[in-house]
């Protein structure tokens, strides 16, 4: 039985390897490295770097200065890529101004994990599938080929002579043929295929699924067409790159359909994971988690197929986040400087500045608008990790100053209980959608006084919004 | 699976059409132990539940066997051989509803049986033929059993045939016809055959030509066997085409022993369509192989082996024995030498224990000794059923289309001739009404030009015919 | 990627059910794993209960071989036929092409198409159809051919692979040569290849290497199923590294572009009963070179092949004329399929040689070579050339010669017009039959 686990756990590995693989995600290491990862061992630390750096760079679309030959830059592009994502892994959270972290190891089942809760955490899969496709859309084939191919046509006509030329050319037509037949089967399995991919894909993000049926309503590109009055060869690329993207929307489907049995495997590695920490700390293994990231809710399902649990999810872990964060601002003396805020002075205790404390609850505030906005759907259009749209960046670049934020940021994983946050929540938001109010009665207060003061202007207020003060 | 009917015609009609309902039964029997209405079954009885008061609606294969009807039609014009029947073993598979009977006969007169009962009771043919193929899934084939000389079997038999075609023009009509002895005591049957044979080739889809001295000569040639074997070679018991053992119908009448060749011979020519095998023959695949111009369908048929041997240790070369024998003069149902004649197109139907190399092999060594018209050298039509004939482990039918028949056609033209020249007789078939002189001259020209056929093909017989000049394709 | 086979008539549908058994045999023996799956994939789908269904649909005008081969396929108790993908009727063809063409087809044309549709819906991608029959009876072959036709207008971009089972020369069905000239011609215009079992080559196999003395139809089934099989099992295709995605449709690149030469054949060594095959050992040269010279001498099987033959197509004589070298088989096309242990390491130059072919098309046109190392039906190493050649030429003018000299005396006729068949009809069949003996013997 339990031999019969591992073997579906390798098969489900393997699976999302073939289609990490076929995303060309680089440095996807063997499904044997995970399930080391999850035993904790040393020698695939390096692998797992590997790979989160690769999906990383994937997912944010960054030029990652960092080499595969610099270990540290590596290491601090992700924990930073990762700190922007919203991951908050203890190990991720910078504990220095500088952005220096502890030079405590990090083990490979932490990266495992956090690999884990990237793609728990929206639809990155997709999101790269999304991406891949729109790469290999067969749209972009140089029209020139086809001369090409007509000359390479007129060598073999010069070989032969009298009748065999028109035999020859009937043959070669012949092979044409059978390419276009072919070229159109694909076609035509590329089409059921993206049908049955997108069902997958809207539930978590329509994004990608719009960029599939895009493809899907597209017939042959005109090139292909073209392609085929002249030679084989641009059909026979046309057919491959249809080839490969059948192949692409295959593994998808074939990681989708064994996507639960992925998650089952890792509530495994979570389990080993407390299992380890309450020996390490000697307390007793509590049914809650050990990091911020991984809440119970995950447990038993399929993180796509349940959407508003991951939101919950994602946003449970964000209230701790915060949590901790306005732990840091308000209460400093619970808080454990590092040797680098050491550095500054003292002086400027954030309770004893209310500009200071104002200015930080607003920052506060803010970060938490951008998660809501993060969390309803239309804003996963920008790509799947909505936490880098955190306060209206339009294009983030993040990775290597992450200290900026690091007041917020860090600290130890909070320990307050959840309602309490909840309600300090609540009540932050009505204070916000009240000031946001206000400023927009100011504005619009102004602007029509601006528009009486102008001949022929009339201004027509917008409809009446129930939160208007009065 | 498609369905057969039977339609016996006559004295000899309804004697060989009894026998062959039941060795039917007995083969049935035999190969379906459970007593489950099969597909098998199905081709020639119904099965009908008595309890049931639903008028006899046949019921669907897959079910218990409760009574079995024989889907025939029984007609004679004389009362004797259907009561026999009806009082016999075999009438719980006949209907009274089956039977059309009158008491006076035909009197030996063709014209009696052909027009005067034909326009007689052919509302009351039509009627039953009609009420037996609604009992059909799929009727494919009519099965009609006369004999030549009579009156009835010869006149309303053939009168029957053109029923038959215009009713059910598109179901095969194969007639099992028995030829008279030139000994036969009958005065007038050369007017009755020869007055059928017209009908037959006009009529019928194909004919199985038997003559009663070769029935003789078979039976004679086992009895021989039977009683002066001994040893190795000792015959069976009752493993003979001749036997009725196991049948229901336990007296041995004189003639069941001629008539169970025949009867053997109908099982045979249906057994690929009734059972398995790996070469399925199915019924209109014997006209569409065996008839190349729609006149010439007499075929001549030879059932080997004749019985089966006490000893079972000496197989091939039986078998090969078996496949030799098909092909002699000793062999077949009509006192013909097919050996020394032209084959038009031969069918082998093998049933048992037979496999394709089997067939392939005596085929290879059979055909060199074999005369084949020009243009059908490889005229082998083969059919193979995996049930071999009660009592044997295989057995095989020929037929053949072959210019043999010739010599027995032209034997009853003259004997034909003898009569038509003094005019004997003659005013007995011209008083019946519908009956006129030209039926005569028009049935004997009919056969001049049958015989005539045949022997312009014979006469091409070892003559080496050059290839037709084929199509050439400009280059 | 998936084929779907339409088995017609008795022969169609017991080749079929012994393809099936060889496919499913080999595939759930072999041990490589993504072999297996493709393989299943391409002629399998999945039952209700897990089981593989033949991606088959089965058609015969009577019930017995119908029902036989269903209950054979249950019997194997590794794969069946699909619950509805049977069609029969009560009464045969009885051996007339012109009942299965004129009447049986158009009549039941609708269900047929239907079930076909209904296989086709299954399978994600379809490369191709197969369909079965013989050429000689009235149901494969009349039957056979309407029903071609009517695939080719309904998936006008799939390739079709016509198997045919060429009759005994003798001794099968009388008006063979008749039905097999008729369907012959129309399969010319409809499909795409035509591959050809002669029953007389294979029986032949059966008796010499097989060993069989007691020969049965279900023997000669067999070995044409694992010729069957050998050519269509996954196989890698030249140059690329997964198993091929349209196998159908690569195959006929490979060998029937040229509308003019559809005629395919299949050669297969070694072949041998189970028990010598226990104590045989086999080298790829010695294979190969066997099969080289099968080819250039037209044998069928490694026993008796002529060694005199020389692959050359025009020798001239010492009076300074050109002529062809006698029993020289010349290939249009050729496809080798290698098989089990060490592919890599074999040596197929041999095939390579432009004195096997036509002078009009390059070597790098005419052969190709598919190789997979995964071993089929327990043969540590086979190969497998499909072939465009010469070699049918000779029963295909053998066989029209013969349906000539009976039309010329113009017997049997009477049988084809009661079903709309005419003189005419028989005519434009022996027309395009020598149009392609003639190119044929132009090669």
């Amino acid at each position: 039985m339990q031999r019969e686990r591992s073997v579906k756990a390798k098969e489900v590995i393997e699976a999302l390897i073939k289609f990490l693989s076929v995303l060309e995600v680089d440095s996807v290491p063997c499904a044997e490295t995970f399930r080391r990862a999850k035993f904790n061992k040393q020698d695939v630390v390096q692998n797992l770097w590997d790979l989160l750096r690769s999906i990383l760079v994937k997912a944010v679309v960054l030029e990652c200065k960092c080499q595969h030959s610099d270990p540290g830059a590596q290491a601090r592009f992700v924990r930073s890529a990762l700190w922007h994502c919203g991951y908050g892994g203890r190990w991720v959270v910078p504990p220095q101004a500088d952005g220096c972290y502890g030079d405590c190891g990090v083990g490979s089942r932490e990266l495992l994990l956090a690999f884990g809760w990237m793609l728990s955490s929206g639809s990155l899969l997709e999101f790269l599938l999304g991406e891949r496709v729109l790469q290999m859309q067969p749209l972009a084939l140089p029209p020139a080929q086809c001369d090409k191919g007509k000359e390479s046509m007129g060598v073999g006509r010069g070989s032969a002579g009298g009748t065999g030329d028109l035999r020859h050319l009937q043959w070669e037509y012949g092979k044409l043929r059978y390419q276009w037949r072919a070229l159109l089967a694909a076609q035509d399995e590329r089409a059921k295929l993206i049908h049955k991919a997108s069902p997958h894909n809207s539930s978590s993000s329509p994004r990608p699924s719009l960029v599939l049926s895009d493809m899907g309503s597209q017939p042959v590109s005109p090139s292909t067409e073209a392609a085929g009055s002249g030679d084989a060869s641009p059909l026979s690329k046309e057919m491959e790159k249809t080839r490969r993207l059948n192949q692409l929307l295959e593994t998808y489907l074939q990681w989708k359909l064994l996507e639960p049995l992925f998650w089952r495997w890792m509530e495994s590695v979570i389990d080993s994971q407390s299992a380890d920490q309450c020996e390490d700390e000697g307390i007793a293994p509590t049914p809650a988690p050990q990091g911020p990231w991984m809440p119970t809710a995950v447990q038993g399902c399929c993180p796509s197929g349940d959407w508003v649990g991951r939101r919950r999810q994602h946003l449970e872990t964000l209230q701790l986040q915060t949590q901790s964060a306005l732990h840091t601002t308000r209460g400093g003396s619970s808080f454990r400087r590092g040797p680098g805020r050491q550095r500054k002075p003292s002086s400027t205790d954030p309770e004893a500045d209310p500009v200071k404390q104002l200015e930080v609850e607003r920052e506060v505030t803010s970060r938490l608008q951008g998660f809501s906005a993060a969390f309803t759907p239309t804003s996963i259009d920008n790509g799947f990790i909505p936490c880098l749209h955190i306060q209206g960046t339009p294009a983030p670049h993040p990775s290597h100053k992450p200290n900026k934020h690091g007041p917020y940021g860090a600290g130890p994983p909070g320990k307050l209980q959840a309602s309490e946050v909840i309600q300090e929540l609540r009540g932050r938001e009505a204070f916000l959608v009240r000031e946001l109010e206000e400023a927009r009665w100011v504005q619009r207060t102004a602007l029509r006084d601006q528009a009486n003061g102008l001949e022929g202007v009339i201004f027509i207020p917008p409809p009446k919004r129930c939160h208007t003060p009065p | 699976m498609t369905q057969s009917i039977v339609v016996q015609v006559g004295q000899c009609g309804n004697q060989v059409g009894c026998r062959f309902w039941d060795l039917a039964l007995r083969e049935h029997a035999h190969v379906n132990k459970k007593g489950i209405y099969d597909e098998a079954l199905s081709s020639f009885f119904r099965n009908i539940d008595t309890r049931k008061n639903d008028g006899g609606a046949s019921q669907i294969t897959g079910g218990k066997i409760s009574t079995l009807k024989a889907r025939a039609v029984l007609v004679d014009m004389e009362e004797g051989v259907v009561n026999e029947i009806l009082q016999g073993p075999l009438r719980e598979v006949f209907d009274s509803t089956q039977l059309i009977t009158d008491v006076s006969g035909s009197g030996n007169n063709w014209a009696v049986g052909h027009w005067t009962y034909g326009s007689a009771y052919r509302d009351q043919i039509v009627e039953q033929v009609r009420r037996a193929a609604e009992h059909c899934d799929c009727l494919q084939c009519f099965f009609l059993i006369h004999s030549m000389g009579g009156g009835t079997g010869s006149g309303l038999g053939t009168y029957v045939l053109k029923l038959l075609e215009e009713e059910f023009p598109e179901v095969y009509r194969i007639v099992t016809s028995v030829y008279p002895s030139a000994e036969d005591d009958v005065i007038t049957s050369p007017y009755n055959s020869i007055l059928a044979m017209r009908e037959l080739t006009e009529h019928a889809d194909c004919v199985l030509p038997v003559e009663n001295q070769s029935l003789v000569d078979i039976v004679n040639k086992i009895r021989h066997m039977a009683h002066s074997g001994k040893g190795v070679s000792a015959i069976k018991k009752d493993c003979t085409v001749i036997s009725s053992q196991g049948g229901v119908s336990g007296v041995e009448k004189p003639f069941d022993g001629m008539n169970n060749i025949v009867a053997n011979l109908l099982l045979n020519i249906t057994s690929s369509a009734r059972f398995e095998g790996s070469l399925n023959m199915d019924l209109n695949e014997i006209t569409m192989n065996l008839v190349p111009f729609p006149r010439l369908h007499y075929l001549v048929s030879s059932l080997t082996p004749l019985y089966t041997l006490a000893d079972v240790n000496i197989p091939t070369r039986r078998l090969d024995q078996m496949f030799s024998d098909a092909f002699s003069k000793e062999h077949q149902l009509m006192r013909a030498d097919p050996k020394h004649s032209l084959y038009l197109a031969c069918a082998l139907m093998v049933r048992g224990n037979v496999q394709v190399s089997d067939l392939r092999r005596n085929i290879e060594r059979l055909k060199p000794t074999l005369p084949f018209v020009s243009w059908n050298q490889e005229g082998w039509k083969t059919g193979m059923c995996s049930v071999p004939p009660v009592g044997h482990t295989h057995a095989l039918l020929a037929l053949a289309n072959n210019t043999c028949v010739r010599p027995t056609f032209m034997d009853l033209r003259e004997r034909f001739g003898k009569l038509y020249r003094k005019k004997a007789h003659l005013h007995h078939y011209l008083q019946v009404e519908g009956m006129e002189q030209a039926c005569f001259t028009e049935a004997l020209s009919s056969l001049s030009s049958l015989i005539e056929e045949y022997s312009q093909l014979d006469a091409t017989k070892g003559i080496c015919m050059p290839d037709t000049s084929r199509l050439s394709i400009a280059t | 990627m998936s084929v779907v086979t339409v088995q017609l008539g008795q022969c169609g549908n017991q080749v079929g059910q012994e393809f099936f058994n060889v496919l499913c045999n080999d595939s759930s023996n072999a041990k490589d794993k993504h072999y297996k799956d493709c393989s299943h994939e391409r002629f399998f789908r999945e039952g209700p209960s897990q089981d593989l269904r033949a991606r088959a649909v089965l058609i015969d005008m009577e019930p017995k071989v119908i029902s036989q081969t269903i209950a054979k396929a249950v019997k194997s108790d590794k794969w069946r036929y699909g619950e509805k993908s049977h069609f029969c009727q009560k009464q045969g063809s009885g051996n007339n092409w012109a009942n299965g063409f004129s009447v049986h087809g158009p009549k039941h044309e609708e269900v047929v198409q239907d079930l076909v549709r209904k296989e086709v819906e299954q399978c994600d991608r379809l490369t191709g159809i197969l369909t079965m029959m013989s050429l000689a009876g009235g149901t494969g072959s009349g039957m056979g051919t309407y029903i071609t036709q009517c695939l080719r207008d309904t998936y006008p971009h799939t390739s079709i692979l016509n198997h045919v089972t060429w009759p005994y020369n003798t001794g099968e069905v009388i008006v063979q040569n008749y039905n097999s000239i008729l369907t012959l011609s129309h399969l010319y215009q409809f499909s795409d290849a035509i591959l050809v079992h002669e029953n007389d080559a294979v029986h032949k196999i059966c008796a010499q290497l097989m060993n069989i003395k007691h020969i049965s139809f279900n023997d000669v089934n067999k070995v044409i199923a694992h010729h069957l099989g050998s050519t269509l099992q996954p196989v890698y295709s030249t140059s690329s590294s997964c198993y091929s995605r349209n196998p159908i449709g690569e195959f006929m690149s490979s060998l029937v572009n040229h509308p003019e030469y559809k005629l395919l054949s299949v050669r297969n060594i070694p072949q041998m009963s189970s028990t010598s095959l226990a104590y045989s050992v086999f080298h790829w040269p010695s294979l190969l070179k066997h099969l080289r010279q099968m080819l250039i001498a037209n044998a069928r099987m490694e026993e008796g092949i002529d060694w005199a033959v020389r692959a050359r197509s025009v020798s001239i004589s010492d009076k300074g004329r050109t002529t062809r070298e006698p029993g020289f088989n010349k290939s249009l096309a050729n496809l080798l399929i290698l098989r089990g242990k060490d592919v890599s390491g074999a040596e197929i130059g041999g095939f390579k040689d432009p004195a096997l072919y036509v002078p009009w098309l390059p070597v790098e046109s005419a052969f190709s070579s598919w190789s997979s190392s995964v071993p089929f039906s327990g043969y540590e190493k086979s190969a497998t050339l499909v072939s465009n050649s010469q070699s049918l030429l000779a029963p295909l003018n053998n066989m029209v010669g013969k349906a000539w000299n009976m039309f010329a005396s113009r017997a049997y006729i009477h049988q084809y017009m009661k079903f709309a068949i005419s003189e005419e009809d028989f005519l434009d069949s022996f027309t395009v039959l020598e149009q392609v003996i003639s190119s044929y013997s132009q090669l």
